[in-house]
């Protein structure tokens, strides 16, 4: 039966209607298609960055170069990046852009030009170092790995750990950021100046800082600092996700107890409930406002302080890596360049890494320090920005076998990649430090929810 | 406690909005984002009308169904979607473009404003329709001429819906855009003022207040029908 309400002679019928419909459907996606401006034009909304750059989608091959990395802390070191880009471009005749994309964003930002198989030709991949889940849409970077060894010795194992896959180069290691003890030199004093070599250490002196108002910070929530911060607690106590085999689950262990009972005393001892609702800036907020006695982060933490606030800057002291029962490691965040496979611009690509890796000193300048290299003889003191530093110096000691990745013991492959961008070694000790789960169902949440991970990457 | 919490602490500066428009692109992000928005509100508009027009009043078969699978779409997240978007984005040469956008983000207002504008429609009454097709009009002048004027308020809201929609998207801007001079305003403050880990909280702050003073003034313009408007379907 016909549901038709319309009988006018006039009458549209549905049927026509629908026509209609669809005719002006398929305009309007006509229309949006084919207006002009699909790519930058000068002196429009879309027109190139100031220099004349040009569109970053690769559309010719060979003359083109289209770069992608985070938006760096200091902003004058994007200035002085960007505008090396395009001297760069000039001298070699090739048209080199760069955009910037916030460092937390930037696993999205992959994953759509993976899918995609278009976007830029050289990527950067920031903290969250997804050299394994891409390993096959890179490019061999391996001939300017070597470049870099013959004039710097090897790269430390950390950077080979992130970029040396399955035999060969997929990423080219560019720096690191140290992540070290930030400690409030005035504030201890004020309890006796107590020993900071361990992080029990530091759970007994903030826990007396804490009852003075001035507890230390460490998140417990899904951000990056969480995730750096915790792992490498967790390997001072012998404790592990994984084992060395980078395949079975490790949190099963008594390791891995004693970790979780270390934090939950650190958590009831040191730190406040408002650590499970912080991001990435927040200790650095929490430094900065005077209260905060301790936090674990990189130098942009102290540098933010810096002109602000001299007087605070002043009083803050970065200290050696802290020890546990099985060692002293800490987890730094890696910053490595690679080239998709799908780029159209290899070449141009290749030689633009070749070139910029002279920089490195220039980087750490720019960088204020915080861009450390990551090949062997680079470490010869002083090194720049940092070395001469009564502050910062200590800075040069954080490599070699004090640094790690997640993954650790195993390498940082696509599961322990996936366990770090789920956050779930956060959200595990979270679960346990607020007091309402047991120990033993604590371990058991770990393993179900890292087995099932594992498996998957296994079959 | 060496301030009051609820006064200013330090003194006021309008530095902060002049670091957006002397070193960042600010003024362009601003531009991109309302062109984007303006030609999501046209494409919606253009799509949802007689969509929902026909959804209301036609009760073709299983015209309910297909109105409930169309606001099934909305609920689908970006996240989900973005993956497969990028592609089709790709594939139609409008990767890191503001076309590619303009192109994408009917995806989710038309479901919204779909379904918004057929339960205003819903409110139209039939007799008034009937009685212009009596007096001679077609189908398609009753709805120009009688049907739309009465449903101005439900357009407008949907309008203003589909506006903001496509103001505040964050996630396929994100990743289907990486040029500076291509960025809405959500991008483009979050890519210049968030760095690592440090947030230039002043200028994000100014930049929100400046990018949400024009929206709030366009409500304040049709409040009375925006309130009609989300009202309207309520009642029949």
């Amino acid at each position: 039966m016909e549901h038709r309400e319309e009988t006018g002679p006039h009458a549209l019928t549905r049927r026509q209607l629908l026509r209609v419909l669809g005719a002006g459907a398929i305009a309007a996606g006509a229309l949006s298609a084919c207006l002009p401006g699909t790519q930058p034009t000068a002196g429009g909304p879309g027109a190139a960055p100031a220099g004349g750059q040009a569109p970053a989608v690769s559309t010719g091959a060979g003359n083109q170069l289209n770069i992608v990395q985070w938006s760096h802390f200091v902003p004058a070191y994007d200035k002085w990046f960007d505008q090396y880009v395009q001297d760069w471009g000039t001298k070699n005749k090739i048209q080199a852009t760069v955009d910037h994309v916030p460092n937390l964003e930037m696993p999205a930002r992959l994953a759509a030009e993976a899918a995609a198989k278009t976007g830029h030709d050289i990527i950067q991949f920031t903290g969250q170092v997804q050299t394994y889940r891409y390993e096959k849409l890179l490019v061999d970077v391996g001939d300017i790995v070597d470049a870099a060894t013959k004039k710097w010795g090897d790269p430390i194992p950390y950077a080979k750990a992130l970029g040396f896959i399955n035999n060969s180069w997929r990423a080219l290691p560019d720096h690191y950021i140290v992540i070290a003890p930030l400690v409030r030199d005035d504030l201890m004093q004020e309890i006796g100046s107590p020993k900071l070599e361990t992080w029990d250490d530091v759970r007994q002196a903030c826990a007396k800082l804490k009852a003075k108002g001035n507890a230390a910070g460490l998140a417990i929530s899904n951000c990056n600092d969480a995730n750096h911060n915790w792992r490498a607690i967790m390997w001072t106590f012998g404790a592990s996700e994984v084992k060395e085999d980078g395949q079975t689950v490790n949190v099963d262990t008594k390791e891995f107890r004693d970790f979780l009972n270390f934090a939950k005393a650190f958590y009831s001892e040191a730190i406040t409930p408002e650590v499970f609702a912080w991001d990435d800036a927040s200790d650095n907020r929490w430094l900065g406002s005077g209260q905060g006695g301790f936090i674990h982060d990189a130098i942009s933490s102290l540098r933010s302080i810096e002109q602000p606030n001299k007087d605070l800057f002043d009083k803050i002291s970065i200290r050696p890596p802290l020890k546990g029962p099985a060692g002293q490691l800490t987890m730094p965040d890696a910053n490595l360049y690679a080239i998709w496979d799908f780029a159209k611009n290899k070449e141009p690509a290749k030689q633009f890494l070749r070139d910029f890796m002279e920089n490195w000193k220039e980087s750490m300048v720019q960088s204020t320090g915080y861009d450390m290299p990551f090949y062997k003889n680079l470490f010869q003191k002083p090194m720049p920005v940092i070395g001469d530093s009564p502050k910062l110096q200590i800075l040069q000691d954080f490599t070699g076998d004090l640094i790690h990745t997640f993954g650790n013991p195993g390498p940082p492959n696509a599961p322990a990649q996936e366990v770090l961008a789920a956050f779930h070694i956060p959200q595990i000790i979270g679960i346990y430090v607020r007091g309402n789960t047991s120990l033993e169902d604590t371990v058991k949440e770990a393993q179900s929810r890292l087995q099932p991970i594992y498996d998957k990457y296994k079959a | 406690v060496t301030v009051v919490p609820f006064w200013f602490g330090r003194p006021l500066t309008l530095e902060h909005f002049a670091y957006l428009f002397t070193n960042t692109r600010f003024a362009t992000w601003l531009g991109n984002t309302f062109l984007i928005s303006t030609f999501v509100v046209v494409i919606t508009l253009v799509l949802c009308i007689p969509g929902a027009y026909a959804l209301a009043r036609l009760r073709f078969r299983g015209a309910e169904n297909l109105g409930i699978g169309i606001f099934l779409t909305y609920i689908v997240p970006p996240t989900l979607l973005f993956l497969p978007m990028a592609q089709l984005v790709a594939a139609l040469g409008l990767y890191n473009s503001k076309w590619g956008l303009v192109l994408v983000y009917p995806t989710f207002t038309i479901p919204f404003c779909l379904w918004l504008l057929a339960g205003f429609f819903r409110t139209v009454p039939v007799e008034i329709e009937e009685a212009a097709l009596v007096d001679g009009c077609t189908r398609l002048q009753a709805v120009l001429r009688v049907v739309l004027p009465l449903s101005v308020a439900g357009i407008l809201t949907a309008a203003i819906f589909a506006f903001t929609l496509g103001m505040q998207e964050f996630v396929y801007a994100l990743t289907f855009v990486s040029t500076s001079g291509e960025k809405p305003v959500t991008l483009g403050v979050v890519t210049e003022l968030i760095r690592g880990d440090v947030y230039f909280w002043g200028s994000l702050m100014a930049g929100a207040l400046l990018a949400g003073v024009p929206v709030a003034v366009l409500y304040n313009f049709f409040l009375d029908h925006f309130v009609e408007g989300i009202t309207g379907g309520a009642l029949k």
